[in-house]
């Protein structure tokens, strides 16, 4: 596994089956309630997080992985969470 | 001396429900939250040295900072309410986050409490396993390891909060300081971000291996959540819902009428006074009878939602339809009330509550009147067999079945449609955001599925013997009184429903509605299906004054009113003001008498316009 330390991307980049890791939120989003909740159940900066599935309309919203649980999310904040791409 | 209260939390998907249900024989009633009014159940729950306590099925949250209203009624009654003891019940597929909500609700409350790890079969078969004394000690309460669907485990945990409710309130366990009262989101999130590294030290201490990944749930998504077969299940799964609904109620319905036209027979054979008769027959028995034919497919729908939301399919549907939804502002949540809204639009108004934004629920809440409710389908039923010719057309399809078809599509097509406007006019903000948990697949559970149905089938049951019953009493009234001088039925133009009717008649000409109409047409606003036994009383009192037998309603139907009346008054029910329950529900859940006014303003322009439409163009047309 080989972390590139510059390569940071939101995490709307990674595909289906593709994983990173979680940096952080951009700077005005972690002021928002919405991704403060992201970080209640789990979005934590380290956290492995995984993109399992594409909504089959408009690839909008995506199913990521985060600790134990599945979650849906859209595009506009999944662009908004920076991740390093993660190579097995 | 009042039962002890005892509360059920836990976070979502942790089995609360399945809990719930497996400790308690029945749902006792509904219990009303101050503040937000929100319903959660309750019932009894016996301890095993025999004290009955209340047991009360609060809303899951992921966190005690309340996020969407359902989490709010939770951290209010939680601090708030004087409750006896909790059952915190913890989802051992995942133990991070049941840890974190556990310690976070420890901290925050003084409550005496048992820690009920939940689903724990289902870990074990994953490989987890867990240092439980260890869970104990840091926690400061007891733990016991169970399995609601499996009912293991069970006795334990009601042993351990017999004891834990007998002795002193808990001390307060600080893991992590409280939050402030109007705290920055930037000392939020600090103090989330120090919470968890504390959870996740006692996570590392007491979670002694790891579990394997749900494979099964991914490979299951692989095809629900698939571009294409994602949507051919989706389709068939409503396909089947409305097949059912329409095909499969049809027996129990008949009974019902059946059941219901029987007794009225053997009350119009009673040696009572004929009013009494009349004002069982037509009064009470026509009135309440109409209404429960409906019960059959409110349950079928039901158990369909149920059985789906039990499985884990309702958050799949709403990631597969957010996008569509939100080409016209709505939320994808708003999948579940609006076809909630197909049976009766109260269930469907309430299930807006799991929507994060208030604007999301005002939305949805707007264009729920225009989904077709069951209420209709007495109403399209009779005027569609009295008005639309039984051809076939197209190679074989039913004209009449299509126009039924047409006037749900009709409904949703003007739901989305307004929707669209709305969310143009009302609210230019870009869409909130989702966050939406795509819960493990599970095998449903009957018990807790009929557990549900028989509670909806009780509130169902006691709206139609309150407010069903009353309304349908004072219907007859206004259409029974006043009587002549010697207690003898009036004409019914003198009755006061025809004195209204008469009232109305010049605002409704332009639709092609006469007297009789608009008396029929007052009501609705009670219940939308009254308009056929209103029609079939006005009728057949107007019939048997004149020839002294009752023919059937359509061809009565036929022969009063023109093919432009007839269609007119189908469209106002596409669209038709709503009754005054689903109002009386949109101003209690959104807290403001301002929506339920302009939301029946809305609907009757709506109405008013349409119907006036129809009825210009088709007599035109039709000579």
């Amino acid at each position: 596994m080989i972390l590139n330390k510059e390569e940071s991307l939101p995490l709307s980049c990674l595909q289906p089956g593709e994983s990173g890791r979680i940096l952080g939120f951009d700077v005005e989003a972690s002021r928002e309630p919405f991704f403060l909740r992201l970080l209640e159940v789990g979005f934590l900066p380290g956290e492995r997080i995984e993109v399992l599935n594409l909504s089959p309309f408009g690839r909008d919203p995506i199913s990521v992985q985060v600790m134990e649980g599945v979650y849906a999310i859209r595009l506009h904040e999944a662009e908004r969470i920076r991740v390093v791409r993660e190579r097995s | 001396m009042s039962k002890k209260r005892i509360a059920l939390v836990g976070t979502p998907n942790a089995g609360k429900t399945a809990l719930f249900n497996a400790l308690t024989r029945s749902h006792q009633r509904t219990a009303n939250y101050s503040g937000v009014t929100v319903e959660s159940a309750e019932a009894d729950l016996a301890l095993p040295g025999g004290e009955v306590c209340s047991l009360v099925d609060l809303p899951g949250a992921y966190s005690l900072r309340p996020y969407t209203e359902d989490e709010g009624v939770l951290t209010r009654s939680l601090i708030g309410q004087g409750y006896d003891g909790m059952i915190l019940v913890a989802d051992a597929t995942q133990p991070e986050r049941s840890i974190r909500f556990m310690l976070e609700v420890l901290d925050s409350t003084s409550i005496p409490c048992v820690i009920a790890l939940n689903m724990m079969d289902l870990a074990e078969s994953r490989g987890f396993r867990f240092d439980l004394s260890r869970l104990e000690t840091e926690g400061g309460v007891p733990v016991v390891s169970c399995s609601a669907l499996r009912k293991t485990g069970l006795k334990p945990v009601l042993h351990l909060l017999e004891k834990a409710i007998a002795g002193p309130r808990r001390e307060k366990h600080v893991f992590f300081p409280p939050p402030e009262v109007n705290e920055t989101p930037e000392q939020s999130s600090r103090r989330i971000l120090e919470f968890y590294k504390r959870a996740d030290s006692i996570k590392k201490a007491v979670l002694i291996r790891s579990g394997d990944p749900d494979t099964r749930s991914r490979k299951i998504d692989r095809v629900v959540l698939h571009p294409v077969w994602g949507l051919v299940v989706l389709v068939a799964i409503l396909g089947l819902t409305f097949q059912l609904m329409f095909n499969l109620a049809q027996v129990p319905m008949d009974l019902i009428e059946g059941a219901v036209s029987g007794l009225q027979e053997w009350v119009n054979h009673l040696e009572i006074p004929i009013l009494a008769r009349s004002f069982l027959a037509d009064g009470v028995l026509a009135g309440v009878g109409g209404t429960l034919v409906f019960l059959p497919q409110i349950l079928i729908l039901f158990s369909m939602i149920l059985l789906l939301e039990d499985v884990g399919f309702m958050a799949r549907a709403v990631f597969i339809l957010d996008h569509l939804m939100g080409k016209v502002g709505l939320h994808g949540r708003a999948f579940l009330p609006l076809l909630s809204s197909y049976a009766c639009a109260v269930p469907g108004i309430m299930a807006t509550r799991t929507m994060e934004e208030r604007r999301d629920r005002i939305l949805t809440t707007w264009i729920i009147p225009l989904t077709t409710c069951s209420a209709r389908l007495p109403v399209y039923a009779l005027l569609i067999s009295a008005f639309i010719p039984n051809i076939e057309v197209l190679g074989g399809l039913k004209l009449q079945g299509l126009v039924m078809l047409g006037l749900y599509a009709a409904g949703l097509l003007s739901a989305l449609i307004l929707g669209a406007i709305l969310k143009k006019l009302l609210f230019k903000k870009g869409r909130p955001p989702l966050l939406i948990e795509l819960p493990s697949y599970k095998r449903p559970s009957f018990r807790s599925l009929l557990k549900g149905l028989l509670y909806r089938a009780r509130l169902f049951l006691v709206r139609v013997g309150t407010v069903i019953l009353v309304l349908s009493i004072l219907i007859w009234g206004l259409l029974s009184f006043p009587r002549a001088g010697d207690g003898s039925a009036l004409p019914i133009e003198s009755t006061y429903a025809g004195r209204i009717g008469k009232t109305l008649e010049p605002a409704l000409s332009p639709l092609g509605f006469d007297w009789r109409i608009g008396m029929a047409l007052v009501p609705t606003f009670a219940a939308r299906e009254v308009m056929v036994s209103t029609l079939a009383t006005v009728y057949a009192v107007e019939e048997r004054n004149e020839a002294g037998e009752s023919a059937d309603l359509g061809e009565i139907l036929r022969k009063e009113w023109g093919v432009a009346t007839g269609l007119s008054l189908l469209v106002w029910f596409i669209f038709a003001p709503m009754c005054l329950s689903t109002l009386a529900t949109v101003r209690r859940e959104l807290q403001g008498t301002k929506h339920a006014v302009f939301m029946t303003l809305y609907l009757f322009a709506l109405a008013y316009g349409a119907s006036w439409a129809t009825f210009s163009l088709v007599s035109r047309w039709v000579r």
